[in-house]
Order: C-alpha cells, then structure tokens, then sequence
C-alpha cells in the first residue's frame, strides 16, 4: 500500500462517508463485525484495507452511534454484533439528506465543466 | 503448506500489529488485535480452508497492520467534521497519526516497539550521562560534550516535547557547561590521564578545595535527574494526548 493512496480526494472523501455507509447496512438489522466488513469489501472501491474498518467501528460504538452485545454463533466463538441506536438513526439520517444536497451540487458543477 | 505454516503466518501479522499499536492505550490496543484475530479466524471458516495461499490473501485484505494502526490513531485524531489542530497534528506526526504527508513515518516498522518514545528517552540518557560525566570530570571532557551535543540534537529534534520542555531540558546541560567552564578556569587546565586518576583528582580538589563547586554541581546533576524524570512522563502524556483528543472531541 503506497502512502500515498491514502492521501488522495478520494480517500479523504471515504473517511468521512464509510461510517455512514457503516451505519447505513445497520438500518435494517443488527450484524457481526466480520459480515460488515466483507459486505463494505465486497463494493468495488469503497474499502482497501479490511482491518481498518474495525478502528471505524469502535469510534463509533464510542461515540454511542451503535451498541454491540455479544451472540453465540453457530460456528465458531461468539460474535459482536452491532446495533444502530437512536443517535445513529439521526446521524445517518441527516448524513443522507447532506449527501444527497453534496452529489448533486457537485456533480451540478463537475457536469457544467465538462459541457463548456 | 501446514498448519504450522499458517499458524505463524498469523502470528507474525499479529505481532507487528501489537507492535505498532503500541501508541494507543492499552485496552484499545488489546481489544484491536483481538478483533483483528476473530476477523482471521472468521475468514478461514467462512473459506472452508486454511492453507497458506487462503490465509496470504485474507491478511492482505486485512491490509498492512500499520495502516490499521493509522486508521485508528487517525480516528481518534479527526473525527467527521472536526478539523484538527495545527499543533496536534505535528504531535500526531511522531506518534502515529497521520492525515498528511509527513505520518507515513510515524508508524513504527515492524519489530520495533515505541520509537516515538525511544528518541525521547534516548536523549534523557545522554544529557544525564553527559551531566554526570561533565560534573564528575570522568573520561575527560570529550565523552560528556559528545554525550551532552547528543543528547540535545536528540531533544531538539523530538515533537512530543513543547518548546518549553526542550528548554527545560537544555538548562541542566547549560549549567553543566557553565559549572565546567567557570570551575575548570579558576582551578586548573583539564588533564588527559587515566581516568581513574582524573576522578579521583577533580574530586579531591572539588570536594577539599572547593566544597562550594562540589555542592553546585550536586545541585546541578539533581536538577537534571528531576527534568530527565519531568521530561520522560510529559513525553509520554503527549503519546496518550492523542488517544485522548480522540474521546474529547
């Protein structure tokens, strides 16, 4: 991984928007942190390194967006699952309505440039 | 192809994970590298095999363990929305957090453990060393001077000290050159000679001479094992300041 790859726009723009996409897959039900991050993974260009995830994850249980509890799983040892709360609800409610206003003004100005 | 083969493949990730973790606080560390195992060991059962080409390419997915490390420094440091500090982030520069162009150096390699703190007690050694030698008049003055330059190039050069704890770190040292200077002229030139011969010279004069000058550089080298000891646990607030930015913020 070259040091670099961590500094471009892109890079920048996922550290803010990968918790959301986090609290996004939790709006329905709860999951367990290894289904988490293979699901991010699983999306092309989202996530490069699965393990940073998990220092994602733990900020935000810190900052009281999820709770987790421990479930047995049926293979294996227990697993954390994470759970949207309500401070999460509203976080990631209000992020979507920013993003939405963001794309389209970006892309409002990105799309005007390419037509002039 | 084996079991054991795998098995250290894991460990050996793990360890370098543990070792660059080593700027965060103990329980985090402890329950990333935790984390980081399950993750491991959810990966080979969700693969259904464990051999060495499966377990190569799920810890390269997991990614370098210094860039996890990063991550996490990294989320403490800047949450969402909350531009960070000029002067944090030149602290986080040397502990491992590391936004900007300069972090790609501040995580540790692999094997090494605490080399933020390790410039830091490296120059605390040297300048009591250098203190000590220079108060004493042991092994010449040659030894104190390199051990005393050293020792402040090395605290100049840290960014887990302010610029008031370089200071303070300076003083003891000064003093020191200044005792040597101001004593060594009003006594006699320094000698070269077999250093036990030396000690016991510049003690028998300092000591029944002089017994002021013996006192001074007392006070002097008491002064630096009080800094070297101020010095070391304000190095190492400035460590665990950045894992704390991060619950404050």
């Amino acid at each position: 991984m070259e040091p670099g790859a961590t500094r471009s726009p892109i890079s920048q723009l996922l550290r803010g928007t990968l918790e959301f996409c986090v609290l996004a897959l939790l709006r329905d039900r709860e999951r367990y942190g290894f289904e988490l991050v293979r699901h991010l993974s699983d999306v092309d260009g989202l996530v490069t390194s699965e393990g940073t995830i998990y220092p994602l994850l733990s900020r935000l249980r810190r900052e009281g967006l999820v709770t987790t509890r421990w479930r047995e799983s049926d293979a294996g040892p227990p697993r954390r699952y994470y759970k949207l709360t309500h401070a999460g609800r509203r976080a990631l409610d209000e992020f979507a309505t920013d993003w939405a206003r963001f794309r389209s003004a970006v892309d409002s100005i990105i799309l005007e440039g390419r037509q002039t | 192809m084996n079991d054991q083969t795998t098995s250290s493949l894991i460990e050996a990730y793990l360890d370098r994970l543990h070792a660059a973790a080593w700027v965060l606080q103990a329980d985090r560390r402890a329950e990333l590298v935790e984390e980081i195992r399950t993750h491991i060991d959810e990966a080979i059962a969700s693969a259904g095999s464990r051999d060495e080409v499966t377990v190569r390419n799920i810890l390269d997915r997991l990614g370098p363990p210094e860039e996890i490390v990063r991550a996490a420094v990294g989320d403490m440091d800047a949450p969402s929305g909350t531009p960070s500090q000029p002067g944090q982030a030149s602290r986080s520069v040397a502990t491992g957090a590391p936004p900007d162009a300069a972090g790609a150096r501040a995580i540790p390699a692999a094997g090494t453990s605490m080399p933020g703190l390790g410039i830091e007690a490296a120059a605390v050694v040297l300048l009591t060393t250098g203190c000590l030698l220079g108060l004493l008049g042991w092994l010449g003055l040659v030894f104190a001077m390199v051990s005393l330059v050293a020792g402040a190039v090395l605290l100049l050069s840290s960014t887990l000290w302010s610029a008031t704890d370089k200071a303070i770190g300076l003083l003891p040292p000064l003093f020191t050159f200044g005792w040597i200077v101001v004593s060594g002229a009003s006594a006699r030139p320094w000698r070269v000679g077999p250093a036990r011969w030396e000690l016991a010279d510049r003690f028998g004069w300092a000591v029944y001479d002089r017994p002021s000058w013996a006192s001074v550089g007392l006070v002097i080298f008491a002064l630096q094992v009080i800094v070297a000891f101020v010095l070391m646990s304000r190095a190492r607030r400035a460590a665990n300041a950045i894992v704390q930015s991060g619950h404050a913020e």
